[in-house]
């Protein structure tokens, strides 16, 4: 069934979302993440303008990381006074790394910075991790290894006693306010930065340089990708860029996903969750490489195209051109059609990686979901098998 | 259906702050109900979503 969606002008397939929704559900109550990184280019493949994918993400967002939040909370991996601290401190590192993005735009370098450092963060962080799960399970069977136990960097920075001290009774830490907040400035400058909710770098920084235990990392995450989807789907949807009836459809999807996702941590060890997050990491540095090339063809044509629609609308503006261009695809399609074959082919090869890289974050979720679901029926399974088990054992007692 | 899409799509159009406002407001609450569904279903059969002993 075809759904017609007036605000962002797409007309897209019911499953397609519900699919989308169900999949980045999994994997971000799983991992702890808004899962922006992937939601956005698979809607950008579906055919949203890229203002509106972002917007309608933040507003899913939002909804699924409560679902998930909920759940986790039950599961007691809610480090609640962690995440209202970070929440606090989060916001200046986001204004700070926005100030940096508007001095970059200035001098005209935004894109390709913002890619370099992207790409290296992910796979910074995939690497280490990767390399961490190696590590402790070299010689060992994997299932003897539960968690990697706390980071060195973890244990220095608790030493730091600066006063006010914070007793965390969830993590099963205490530590300086003062450590707490600049692990979240310095997240939320990466976020503000990369312009996104900033998960995949605040979860790794609870692990490894607040020491919480893994999943309390995650669901300490959630709380916080909570407070920021909110944020953002209130700006966006200020900006008139949230398709209210996509992001609707695709929570169905996000609910039952994010329920599944979240339950699969009670049954999954903690360096298992490592394993997969490095995993999923490294895909998105992957995809994010072929962004840039992508971004490579677009300058090809991007100045002919930018003044074509200066002399026809009389839009000067970055942002104003950019919009027009992705509200009136016929007519840039119409125009595409005069132009000479190096002009087309750059325009063509543009699209081509544009949909490698949304088709590739598409495949990752789809195919780790369908990991995390096996993982949490076998658990479940298990679960019962056991108290099968004792249920049989107890009358002989 | 229609009618309620046309008048957020209007305000949309007309509203920014309102429809920002919509926008969080029916997010949290179709949230907050699909997981108090979904938690009914899963006790209903039988799985257990609290805290397993095993994992802490």
């Amino acid at each position: 069934m075809e759904i017609y969606l007036p605000i962002a002008g797409v007309e897209i397939a019911v499953w397609k979302l519900i699919l989308l929704g169900f999949t980045v559900g999994v994997i971000g109550g799983f991992f702890g993440i808004g899962g922006a990184f992937m939601v956005t280019p698979a809607l950008n493949v579906f055919g949203f303008p890229m203002a509106y994918a972002i917007g309608t993400d933040m507003a899913h967002i939002m909804g699924k990381s409560i679902i998930s939040t909920v759940k986790h909370k039950k599961l007691g991996n809610v480090d609640v006074k962690l995440g209202l601290v970070m929440v606090m401190f989060t916001g200046v590192g986001i204004e700070l790394g926005a100030r940096i993005i508007m001095w970059l735009e200035r001098i005209g370098r935004v894109g390709p910075v913002v890619r370099i450092v992207y790409m290296v963060l992910l796979f910074g962080v995939g690497m280490f991790m990767l390399y961490e799960y190696y590590k402790l399970t070299k010689g060992l069977h994997r299932h003897e290894v539960r968690d990697a136990g706390m980071s060195g960097l973890a244990r220095t920075m608790q030493r730091i006693s600066l006063p006010p001290m914070i007793h965390l009774n969830t993590s099963g830490i205490v530590i300086s306010l003062w450590v707490i907040a600049f692990v979240a400035i310095f997240t939320g400058f990466i976020a503000g930065f990369l312009g996104v909710g900033g998960g995949f770098i605040r979860m790794p920084a609870l692990l490894y340089v607040i020491g919480c235990p893994t999943t309390v990392a995650v669901g300490t995450d959630l709380f916080e990708v909570m407070a920021s989807g909110a944020y953002g789907a209130f700006t966006y949807a200020l900006k008139a860029r949230v398709e209210i009836v996509a992001a609707l459809v695709m929570l169905l999807g996000a609910a039952a996903g994010a329920q599944c996702g979240a339950l699969a941590t009670k049954y999954v060890k903690g360096l298992t969750i490592r394993l997969y997050f490095a995993i999923t990491m490294l895909l998105s540095g992957v995809s994010v490489i072929f962004k840039h090339i992508s971004s490579g063809y677009r300058n090809g044509y991007e100045s002919a195209l930018n003044g074509w629609v200066t002399a026809s609308t009389g839009l000067t503006g970055k942002s104003e051109i950019r919009d027009w261009i992705a509200l009136n695809k016929s007519a840039v399609k119409g125009w595409m059609g005069q132009q000479t074959d190096l002009i087309q082919t750059a325009y063509a090869m543009e699209k081509a990686w544009n949909n490698y890289s949304g088709y590739l974050m598409l495949g990752a979720a789809c195919g780790l979901s369908a990991i995390i679901i096996v993982k949490m029926l076998r658990g479940i399974a298990n679960e019962r098998r056991l108290a099968e088990i004792e249920a049989n054992a107890a009358p002989g007692e | 259906m229609e009618y309620i899409i046309s008048w957020i799509v209007e305000l949309n159009k007309t509203n920014h702050l309102g429809f920002a406002f919509l926008t969080v407001f029916v997010m949290a609450l179709v949230g907050s109900t699909i997981a108090l569904l979904i938690e009914l279903v899963f006790a209903a059969i039988g799985i257990k979503s609290d805290r397993s002993k095993s994992q802490h």
